[in-house]
């Protein structure tokens, strides 16, 4: 049976991850290859780099880490951050990673899914949306790290960017993000009933019934960060959790 | 040696650092007399069929898969590489494989479930192979994929994961062999599988 994957993100800034709440305030945490290595054996199943560093100097540290990574795990993971041509896509995947995230540079040029999915597949192309709900009842698109509302409908982009061949939606609720009260469920149940492709959950993880909680309404997997990080939620004690809550999930 | 076949269909380093992991070394070539040399060849591949396919003859390989396997040589698919070694694919079309297994790469249509096929799904035994020496039924490996095999013999299908359908997982038949999911991304079940496989080719 195919399991509900839990995956830790791990934002890097300068080649060393940290954590930032609700976008700000950000603490050094780890070394990104031996955090990875830990995660792998604690049970992840999957990890996602997030590339948070400004300067486009130090875009080669970073593939010198996606390329250590790679010689240090063996489980999937995904690059985000500071993609914005088939080119950046190309690089990270020959450096070693799985997938490949786009956010703001999909927004602004939503070609690049598309470009992107007939070159290197749909299974590398993972849509992330950074979702804030608005006064009407949905949900606005936010780009530059939550900082600008595009007014688009984020249940709309994600359709689209489904319809444009991206083989995956990360949709990261900028409401929960950093607060730990749990995930949006109402957000992630309606984008699992909608699209066909697989959901991943972000923002908002807190304790184990969140986890629960989010792949019960349909989410497929639940992407969190600090409470992995700060070892609040030990991985193995979080599968354990969640099979003695009737979904599957793989143990190790 | 074995030699991991270069076609341009991705990175092929993660197959070859997992190689290493259990004491094979990993050739990444698209040279014939390698090829003819190795001890065993690895096809591996992501993205579109078609395009794989139109790859392999750019490169002019098929005639060296077709030799070494007529020889008797091990051939391992992986991913994509294993559904090339089927008859035909309707990926975006209607398209020829490499005929070893007789079968065709069909796409998930059974209402209601995501595609791709994506995730850690466990591996059912369907029938006796050294591949799958310890190897059960709490065993999980990692998908990607929305087409899927369909064996003209089911018993070509060594393992197999339930996905609305019996996706074949592993299937082997004689000295060619196929793994639609990713050894080399399956943490410690991916280990013991290429340990396996190691096994079978000295």
């Amino acid at each position: 049976m195919l399991t509900k994957r839990i995956i830790p993100c791990l934002d890097v800034d300068h080649g060393r991850v940290v954590k930032g709440k609700k976008f700000q305030d950000i603490q050094d945490v780890a070394d990104p290859v031996e955090l990875g290595r830990y995660y792998s054996d604690q049970g992840a199943d999957e990890l996602v780099f997030y590339d948070i560093t400004a300067s486009y100097e130090d875009r080669d540290i970073f593939i010198h880490i996606v390329e250590k990574v790679a010689e240090a795990i063996r489980i999937p993971f995904t690059i985000g951050g500071g993609i914005s041509k088939v080119e950046d896509f190309r690089k990270v995947l020959m450096a070693g990673a799985d997938k490949v995230s786009v956010n703001s540079s999909a927004v602004k040029n939503p070609q690049l899914i598309r470009e992107a999915a007939l070159r290197f597949g749909a299974q590398c192309v993972v849509l992330s949306i950074d979702a804030k709900r608005n006064n009407k009842g949905s949900w606005d698109v936010y780009v530059k790290g939550g900082r600008e509302n595009t007014g688009i409908d984020a249940i709309e982009w994600a359709k689209q960017g489904q319809d444009l061949g991206a083989g995956e939606i990360c949709i990261n609720s900028i409401d929960t993000d950093g607060v730990k009260k749990g995930y949006d469920l109402e957000l992630n149940q309606k984008l699992s009933r909608l699209l066909t492709i697989p959901i991943i959950a972000s923002g908002g993880a807190g304790k184990m019934e969140d986890f629960a909680e989010v792949l019960k309404v349909g989410a497929d997997a639940a992407l969190a960060a600090s409470v992995f990080h700060y070892k609040e939620i030990p991985i193995a004690d979080l599968k354990n959790y969640l099979h003695d809550q009737q979904i599957p999930v793989r143990r190790v | 040696m074995i030699a991991i076949v270069d076609y341009d269909v991705g990175n092929l380093k993660n197959v070859a650092t997992a190689l290493g992991d259990v004491g094979l070394s990993g050739t990444i070539t698209r040279d014939k007399k390698i090829l003819d040399a190795a001890d065993a060849i690895i096809l591996p591949g992501v993205g579109a069929f078609s395009d794989a396919m139109d790859n392999l003859r750019k490169f002019d390989l098929i005639d060296a898969l077709n030799d070494n396997v007529k020889k008797g040589k091990i051939l391992m698919g992986i991913c994509l590489g294993m559904q090339l070694l089927f008859d035909k694919s309707y990926e975006d079309g209607e398209f020829f494989g490499l005929s070893y297994i007789p079968g065709e790469i069909v796409r998930f249509d059974a209402p209601g479930i995501k595609i791709p096929h994506m995730g850690w799904n466990n591996l059912v035994i369907n029938r006796e192979s050294p591949l799958v020496k310890n190897i059960g039924t709490e065993d999980y490996v990692y998908f990607v994929h929305s087409y899927y095999a369909k064996p003209d013999y089911f018993d070509d299908v060594v393992a197999y994961a339930k996905y609305s359908v019996k996706v074949p997982a592993i299937v082997q038949k004689d000295n060619v062999i196929g793994m639609q999911f990713h050894p080399e991304k399956s943490s410690n079940v991916g280990y013991k599988l290429l340990t396996n496989f190691k096994e079978m080719i000295s």
